[in-house]
């Protein structure tokens, strides 16, 4: 089995490569950094299988970020695989560094020329084959949303070779020359060890990359000093710091290359830049934000409610119709159980996650992300990070997961720490359909806006307070602003049914055992212990039905859950007829806040460490006390 | 003067990036380097990021690091200019 791995820099298209070949696995998105962590898929093409890995974008492999990191220590651990360098047409002169940094490993590689469609809409052309000879790699033109030419580059990674013409990507004479010298000097046990070639490991060596020049020095102390004469060397002859001098060489080498192989044709201005002028607008943009998210959010909830009505009506119905034919008893309490889970999942669930992820996808998909981060950086600065954090507080709206995954494309640690902490606290779809579900459903959608926007204040808040607490000055905003893309249908389904199926294979399945759990539970009067257990939060605290306890519990292994199980806790699908509006308001206060899901706090254990997701744990059950007290003080004192 | 003295369309060239090591990596991945045309597309409100053209794609740069780009004026460049200070090292 041949391994491909697909490497390029952030926004190139490699998911979307990816999708075009395995069939559509990988999330993909139109902005920089929406793959954090890599995803393998297998092709059987005229009888070879293929194993393809997508790697997270990468500017350059001296790792700059946790996704960058990931991808290096791929490449390099992966010596057998074939490298195909996807490359975004239509920004080629600053994508060819990193295809240079690729060449400098000497492997077996393939360049994918992606999005020639809106290169050539810039008036950008580009000669591939001429590209080929230069860089001494087959060069295969696509455009893979459409599928076309992904096949041509597996193709052509059979018989690719490590480009030994990559002689002529010299550096500068000079330059060149202290490379080689000190590649000269090095051992070749030590270069082995390492796994790339010698002239890569001396380059990384004169660009100070912290993971060559420590293992060095812990092979060989006196070397690292001729490293260190080399670098000033180049210092003294450049006037500036080495790793800068090599940097300059590899863009003058890329935008040589572009330079020879690239023609232009004037353009007109496109619809994008005048799109932008609306959308990035001083006041008109912002504007244009909440209509767009305060549009996103009604059309989600009109549509699941519309639909919640008329499923529930029909589990009702069949529970009604199961209740003449079986006699009452443990199997009664199962089936009712196991009829309710699925009806809460269904019914109360599937309405509204389907829409909403649609309305995900779209967002994603177009490009307004980055535009979002745009737009947000002057008000995420007063919460102490910049622009691009904004990324995983949206994607929080769909799961925390994946919220939490993406402050990896942050700079700093403290940065990411704090956006993966906050953005937990992101009502996610789960604890959307409880806001839209409950609140929105029994007392309109009102209520749900008010509890959004409650959500936001409090997150800006805790920021507010982070930063106080740790006010070093976040690295500031630097992003890529993608050009703007026409979402298409099936990329769009295919990316719902991919974020969809984990709720029919986890969430439906471990609704109904939990539904079941909960009826045997309460036929043997477990039940009763726990929620007794929990009495004094529950009922003298938040003032809720004693019965809501062990919802709570179960809450916490999938965010959907607690409000489900509250029909079968309560035995009915009317709530209204057993909760007070205080009840519902104080009921869905809490759980939008307390304690993230068990998926969301081993990811944020992985991401930030045990120290930090304890206090995430503890602060967000604090928390979510606090506030569902105060909500049940002002319902109380309103109604 | 810096990116943040240029007005909504004007071109200049870059002549120093002056911060810290990440900052300069960063910004050199998205195509800038001393002597690069960049246009400034858009300027957003008080406070708020720039966003400029540089080799034909648009970056978001914070106001912060705007201030520490040094730039000189430029008349006639064409908006994807791809100069550099010297194109050395052919590939011929």
């Amino acid at each position: 089995m041949k391994q491909i791995l697909l490497t390029g820099q952030p926004n190139s298209g490699k998911s979307t490569f990816f999708n075009s070949l395995t069939g559509y696995k990988a999330l993909t998105g139109n902005f920089p950094g929406a793959t954090v962590s890599y995803q393998k898929g297998s092709l059987n093409l005229m009888g070879t299988l293929y194993s393809i890995v997508d790697l997270p974008g990468a500017y350059s492999l001296i790792p700059n970020d946790k996704a960058e990191l990931e991808t290096k220590k791929f490449i390099i651990n992966e010596q057998d695989s074939t490298i195909v360098n996807v490359v975004d047409a239509s920004v080629m002169s600053r994508s060819l560094e990193m295809t240079i940094e690729l060449i400098e490993l000497q492997r077996p590689m393939v360049v994918a020329l992606n999005m020639v469609d809106s290169a050539r809409k810039k008036g950008i052309r580009i000669d591939s084959a001429k590209l080929s000879r230069l860089l001494d790699l087959p060069v295969v033109e696509t455009v893979a949303n459409h599928g076309r030419g992904t096949l041509d580059v597996i193709r052509a990674t059979h018989g690719a070779k490590a480009p030994s013409n990559a002689a002529t990507l010299h550096y500068q004479r000079d330059v060149e020359q202290e490379v080689l010298q000190l590649a000269d000097k090095l051992p070749d046990d030590l270069v082995r060890s390492f796994r790339v070639p010698k002239r890569t490991v001396a380059i990384r060596l004169l660009e100070n990359d912290p993971f060559y020049v420590k293992e060095l020095k812990r092979y060989d102390e006196i070397l690292l000093k001729e490293v260190e004469n080399s670098r000033h060397r180049l210092e003294a002859g450049h006037d500036r710091p080495a790793n800068f001098v090599i940097a300059a060489e590899r863009h003058n080498l890329a935008m040589s290359i572009f330079e020879q192989v690239t023609s232009f044709e004037r353009t007109k201005p496109t619809l994008e830049s005048r799109l932008d002028t609306v959308i990035l607008h001083p006041f008109w943009g912002y504007l244009i934000l909440i209509s767009i998210f305060y549009l996103f959010f009604t059309g989600v909830f009109k549509t699941g409610a519309y639909f919640e009505g008329w499923i529930l009506t029909q589990f009702q119905l069949l529970e009604k119709a199961l209740g003449t034919w079986l006699p009452l008893g443990l199997w009664r309490l199962i089936t009712n159980g196991f009829v309710q889970g699925l009806g809460a999942g269904l019914g109360i669930a599937v309405p509204y996650i389907i829409p909403f992820l649609v309305g995900l996808s779209f967002l994603e998909d177009t490009g307004y992300m980055a535009r979002i981060a745009f737009l947000a950086d002057s008000i995420m600065h007063k919460i102490g990070l910049h622009g691009k954090a904004i990324i995983p507080f949206v994607l929080g709206y769909g799961c925390s997961v994946p919220a939490v995954m993406a402050a990896r494309n942050l700079e700093s640690q403290r940065d990411r720490v704090i956006a993966a902490s906050l953005a937990v606290m992101v009502p996610c779809s789960a604890r959307t359909v409880i806001i839209f579900g409950l609140l929105g459903y029994y007392l309109g959608p009102g209520y749900a806006i008010g509890l959004y926007i409650l959500n936001i204040l409090v997150i800006g808040a805790l920021g507010r307070l982070a930063a106080m607490l740790d006010p070093r000055v976040s690295p500031g905003l630097v992003l890529e602003i993608p050009a703007y893309h026409m979402p298409s249908l099936k990329n769009i389904a295919a990316k719902t049914w991919i974020r969809l199926k984990d709720f029919f294979t986890v969430v439906i399945p471990f609704l109904i055992i939990g539904t079941i759990a909960l009826g045997i539970m309460e036929y043997y009067h477990l039940d009763k212990s726990v929620n007794h257990i929990l009495s004094p939060l529950t009922v003298s605290v938040l003032g809720l039905p004693k019965a809501v306890g062990t919802t709570l519990i179960f809450g916490i292994f999938k965010k959907e859950l607690s409000l489900m199980m509250l029909f079968q806790a309560l035995g009915t699908n009317t709530l209204t007829d057993v909760m007070t509006i205080q009840q519902i308001v104080t009921f869905s206060v809490f759980t939008v806040f307390y304690v993230p899901c068990i998926s969301t706090i081993a990811v944020l254990y992985r991401e930030t460490g045990w120290k930090n997701t304890l206090y995430v744990i503890f602060g967000t059950t604090g928390l979510a006390i606090l506030l569902a007290v105060a909500a049940r003080i002002v319902m109380g004192v309103l109604l | 003067m810096t990116l943040l003295d240029l007005k909504v369309g004007e071109t200049a060239i870059v002549n120093k990036m002056a911060g810290g090591f990440r900052m300069q990596v960063q910004l050199k991945n998205l195509g800038f380097h001393e002597g690069v045309a960049v246009k400034l597309a858009k300027k957003s409100v008080i406070g708020g990021p720039l966003m400029v053209t540089v080799n034909g794609s648009n970056v978001a740069i914070g106001r912060g690091i705007a201030s520490k780009i040094l730039v000189s004026p430029a008349d006639d460049v064409i908006e994807e200019a791809h100069e550099t200070d010297s194109a050395h090292g052919t590939a011929e």
